[in-house]
């Protein structure tokens, strides 16, 4: 037994890794978690959290070195991000001088050392984090890993999402950047050498895979290694892209592709600077096709589609009120659904027909009430109109257009005179702005939550 | 005399209706698909919609084939001809009839009655300059223009600006419609103007519609039912004149027959028609003394080159195809802003306008029809609106909106032909080739820019970027194949139509065109085949 090793951040990404390597039985672990996991896996867990030392100050004392891998990642609020990333150091590094602790590993990222982190809480926060930790008056290495791989890596599952948009914006930085990605086992590898050869020498160390690649070169390989098509990049301006990402993250975080703040990736190079435990990990670091494969697993659906929706007649009855109301203001008689049920099997428009993602999308969201439909159709009215909707919506109108008494909607042979014409047809077009405005929101919020959830 | 007669389109029975009346026993062949029952004879338009069982079915079809909608892909949208299902007799095609064409996609009819059972009743005499290539004056066909007008009643005006040649039997025309009315009151009320400015003619068209009862025929109701099928017989169609064979004892009408090609006699004439009956079962054959192909341009050149293929395994070109090019341009007539729009009236083009050009000939002539009862959702859809607006739109503005119809003359050019072309099956297909002139382009986009202020200046601007340029086909106004010729040449016939190639075989429809005036063609193939039967002894 080598010593009693204290972990925060052990049931996350790179922390399980670690667990994994270290359960060989050299270090007793005590792992701080928030809840105590339901699986024993032999680990010590300590329920506590990591910003209120009491929690686990006791399980602190008698440790001879603090692991530190606890981060706020990913899509969260500028605020959490300095609360734990920068708070919560400062209240393990004061618990482990009062429990006499004298040994911290912390866990960094490559981010923290990029020269331009603006939008990018998460970097700026462990850059902090990091000055405290070398302030701290404890022994320390700093291990700074770049974009982590791994079937759970928040860095890969961000990856993927941008390298499978239809078209894949690839902000123009200053210079070509590029990226080294490092497995995740090769993180923990990394750890343990420094914890096995007790090297707390004050060192801040990237830890890189084995090749840097070109982050374009990169993306493509992540798509067709997802079984995507070819992908075609598109050169866009970093800096407005970055002000438009953080003016809408405030709301749209949730579902946006990324944040500002990983735009960072493309305005750096993200590439490790050679150091001793690089040299040691070369040997082991897997290429990074390889690693890519190891990932990819199955190919993500891009091959056959998912069933149309509306294939059950029921869905389409839905469909067909949503739309009937929409185009009259009148539900639809039996009669007319009956004709709209026959006349889209007529055009082929039934549940086997493929559907794109977007005509999936926009069906959706306009059944999803008569004011809906509109604003999708005011939207495919110019960017879509040979899509599903529409389609779907001519053939209603087709109908109703030539039965009694929705024909008179269409006809209309009663005289309004020139005032009253002009009046109506100014209503409509301001009508039709608002409608093609929110259309064009609600689908672009659709958009980017599906390609938040992909 | 026993004559055989291929084909009961407009050509064919005119020509028999001569005929017959000369006392030579006639034989129709036709393929002779016929009209399903005319719903609810007494309706109006908007009383169609009101009272029919099932008023979806009868508009849009029982397979829905009424409804217009894009295509996935915008190069794959078909020609919208805007066709209603109860016209599908027309077009139903006959699986012994293979076709392939480059650069035309033509039309054709295997109904009794042909192509025009569809037609829109237009019926323009051609003058001398139209005539120029034909081996006859305009006075010598003058007299066929008058008896057809007589059989078929062409309504029109006399002595107005378009100045059309003289024929007698001109009826009285339709009332104009609301807005048809308001362009003619602006046009007489400026027309010196107009015409030192503009050059354009304008007037009323001709129409082949009865404005008073005609034998079995009512006069027009104005019942705005026409694109359907004018329930009354008061638009003019072919099937009528097919009636009125029938009453003639020396007159046989054989439809359900697929004529394959003639039989040649070895002595340079044909010895007869081999057909093939539609419902199956061993070819016939039938003969006669004199071999009249009627059987449409495109139909009549495919029987030509079947023939001379049977009889000789020869593949010969028949050069000179042509069809009018026709430009669509849809207007708004300001004055109707606010106005009703009136389904119940004719529908077809009550006006016409003509543009002279420097070569007499390529005289551009136009119809206007102001759009009433065409379907509404071919519009909504092309319209950058969502469906909701767009028919609020369409409503608000109906009223006012037409389209000014453009014809081009076309000229027979080498590189335009039909031809068969092997292709691994019994009978090699028929293949048709066409490119337009090098300048047609320039002058399209001269002569529309011309019309384009004309209209403006009478209150009916054209809708900017809707003017459609229709592919070659669409004109229906097929001919060129077999042109009449004072000389005798190979493919070719003579001034009284009699093939240079088969000595008994008289070709009496649109192939024998040697010229393709931008006027509306049918008037000229149903008196110049009156003219050729009067001319057989
Ligand atoms: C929508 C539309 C609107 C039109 N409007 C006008 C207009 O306003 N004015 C105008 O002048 N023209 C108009 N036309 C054109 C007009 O219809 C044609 O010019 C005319 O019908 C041609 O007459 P046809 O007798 O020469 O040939 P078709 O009408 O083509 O008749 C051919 C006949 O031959 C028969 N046939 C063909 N091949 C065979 C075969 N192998 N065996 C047996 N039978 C055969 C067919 O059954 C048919 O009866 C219009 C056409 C269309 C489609
Ligand atoms: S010509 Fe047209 S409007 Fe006149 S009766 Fe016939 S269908 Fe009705």
């Amino acid at each position: 037994m080598k010593g009693t090793l204290f972990l925060t951040g052990g049931s996350g990404f790179i922390g399980s890794a670690l667990r994994a390597r270290l359960a060989q039985g050299a270090w007793d672990l005590r792992c701080l978690s928030r809840q105590a996991p339901a699986a024993d896996d032999g680990t010590a867990y300590v329920t506590g959290d990591l910003l209120s030392p009491e929690t686990y100050r006791d399980a602190l004392s008698g440790a001879d070195v603090a692991v530190h891998l606890a981060a706020s990642v990913g899509k969260v609020s500028p605020k959490e991000h300095w609360r734990v990333n920068l708070e919560g150091t400062r209240a393990l590094i004061g618990a482990c001088r009062q429990s006499g602790v004298s040994h911290i590993l912390h866990v960094s990222t490559i981010a923290a050392g990029y020269p331009d982190q603006a939008f990018y809480p998460y970097a700026q926060s462990k850059a902090a984090a990091e000055a405290l930790v070398r302030e701290s008056g404890l022994a320390f290495t700093i291990l700074r890993p770049t974009v982590v791989l791994g079937p759970r890596s928040p860095a890969w599952a961000s990856l993927r999402r941008i390298a499978r948009l239809p078209v894949i914006p690839l902000p123009q930085g200053a210079r070509a950047v590029r990226i080294q990605p490092v497995d995740v086992d090769e993180v923990a590898r990394a750890i343990a050498i420094v914890l096995d050869e007790w090297r707390f020498a004050g060192e801040t160390l990237d830890v890189g895979g084995a090749d840097p690649e070109m982050l374009g070169d990169f993306l493509r390989a992540v798509r067709r290694s997802t079984g995507g098509a070819a992908a075609r990049l598109v050169r866009v301006p970093l800096a407005p892209t970055r002000l438009a990402l953080a003016a809408l993250e405030p709301v749209l975080r949730p579902v946006l592709p990324l944040t500002a703040g990983q735009l960072a990736l493309f305005a750096n190079d993200s590439t490790a600077t050679p150091n001793w435990l690089m040299d040691r990990l070369r040997p082991h670091s897997p290429p990074l096709p390889d690693l890519l494969d190891r990932l990819a697993g199955p190919p993500l659906a891009e091959g056959p589609l998912p069933p149309a929706p509306a294939d059950d007649p029921e869905d389409a009855a839905a469909e067909c009120e949503v739309f009937a109301r929409y185009l009259t203001g009148m539900p639809p008689e039996a009669d007319t659904l009956r004709h709209y049920l026959a006349a889209l099997q007529a055009h082929g428009l039934t549940a086997t027909a493929p559907l794109s993602d977007f005509d999936r999308t926009s069906l959706r969201l306009a059944r999803k009430g008569e004011w809906m439909a509109r604003c999708i159709d005011a939207y495919c009215a110019l960017f879509a109109r040979r899509g599903a909707l529409r389609r779907r919506l001519i053939i209603l109108a087709a109908i109703l257009e030539n039965r009694a008494p929705t024909n008179a909607l269409f006809e209309a042979p009663q005289a309004r005179g020139v005032i009253g014409t002009g009046l109506a047809l100014a209503a409509t077009g301001a009508t039709f702005s608002l409608a093609l405005a929110c259309g064009a929101a609600s689908l672009g919020v659709a958009r980017l939550a599906r390609a938040g959830r992909a | 005399m026993k004559i055989l007669v291929v084909g009961s389109g407009p050509s064919g029975l005119h020509f028999a209706l001569t005929a017959l009346r000369k006392g030579h026993a006639v034989t129709m062949l036709d393929v002779g698909n016929t009209r399903p029952a005319i719903a609810a004879p007494a309706e109006s338009f908007m009383g169609l919609k009101r009272s029919l069982p099932d008023p979806v079915e009868y508009f849009l079809g029982a397979e829905y084939g009424g409804i217009t909608l894009p295509s996935p892909n915008p190069t794959d949208d078909p020609e919208y001809y805007g066709l209603p299902p109860s016209k599908d007799y027309v077009f139903a095609p006959d699986p012994r009839f293979r076709f392939r064409g480059d650069g035309i996609t033509p039309l054709r009819s295997f109904a009794a009655g042909g192509l025009a059972e569809c037609w829109t009743g237009g019926s323009y005499p051609f003058d001398d300059d139209d005539l120029a290539d034909f081996p006859f004056t305009h006075a010598a066909i003058a007299p066929y223009y008058g008896e057809v007008a007589r059989r078929i009643g062409v309504g029109g005006e006399e002595g107005d600006d378009l100045a059309y040649a003289h024929h007698d039997n001109l009826s009285a025309p339709t009332p104009l419609d609301a807005s048809a009315a308001l362009l003619a009151a602006r046009y007489a009320s400026r027309r010196e103007r107009l015409q030192a400015r503009h050059g354009v003619r304008f007037g009323r068209s001709r129409q082949a519609v009865l404005t008073s009862a005609h034998g079995e025929r009512e006069a027009c109701r104005s019942c705005g039912r026409c694109l359907w099928g004018c329930p009354n017989g008061a638009l003019y169609t072919p099937s009528i004149t097919l009636r009125e064979c029938m009453a003639f004892e020396t007159f046989a009408y054989r439809s359900g027959q697929f004529v394959s090609h003639f039989e040649t006699d070895g002595g340079g004439g044909l010895a007869g028609a081999v057909t093939f009956p539609v419902t199956g079962g061993a070819a016939e054959r039938f003969t006669a003394d004199v071999h009249v192909l009627a059987a449409g341009a495109i139909g009549t050149s495919n029987l030509v080159l079947r023939t001379q293929y049977k009889a000789s395994g020869e593949i010969v070109r028949l050069e000179g195809l042509m069809d009018n090019r026709q430009v669509l341009a849809p207007f708004f007539n300001l004055a109707m802003l606010g106005r009703p729009y009136e389904p119940d009236s004719y529908q077809y083009h009550q006006l016409a306008f003509g543009l002279p050009q420097e070569r007499p000939r390529h005289y551009v002539h136009g119809q206007v029809t102001t759009l009433k009862t065409g379907a509404a959702h071919p519009v909504l859809q092309s319209l950058p609106l969502d469906i909701r607006s767009a028919t609020g739109v369409l409503r608000a503005l109906r009223s006012g909106l037409g389209v000014a119809n453009l014809n081009y003359a076309d000229t027979r050019r080498a590189g335009n032909y039909l031809t068969l072309s092997a292709d691994g099956q019994e009978w090699p297909a028929l293949t048709a080739r066409y490119r337009p002139a090098p300048e047609e382009a320039a002058e399209i986009k001269a002569t529309l820019r011309k019309v384009g202020r004309f209209f403006a200046a009478i209150g009916a601007p054209f809708v900017p970027g809707m003017a459609h340029v229709r592919p070659i086909g669409a004109g229906v106004h097929y001919g060129g194949t077999l042109p009449m010729s004072a000389e005798k040449r190979e493919w070719s016939v003579s001034p009284q139509g009699q093939s240079h190639d088969f000595a008994n075989l008289y070709v009496v429809d649109g192939a024998a065109f040697p010229f393709m005036p931008a006027k509306n063609l049918t008037f000229t193939l149903m008196a110049n085949a009156a003219r050729i039967a009067d001319s057989l002894c």
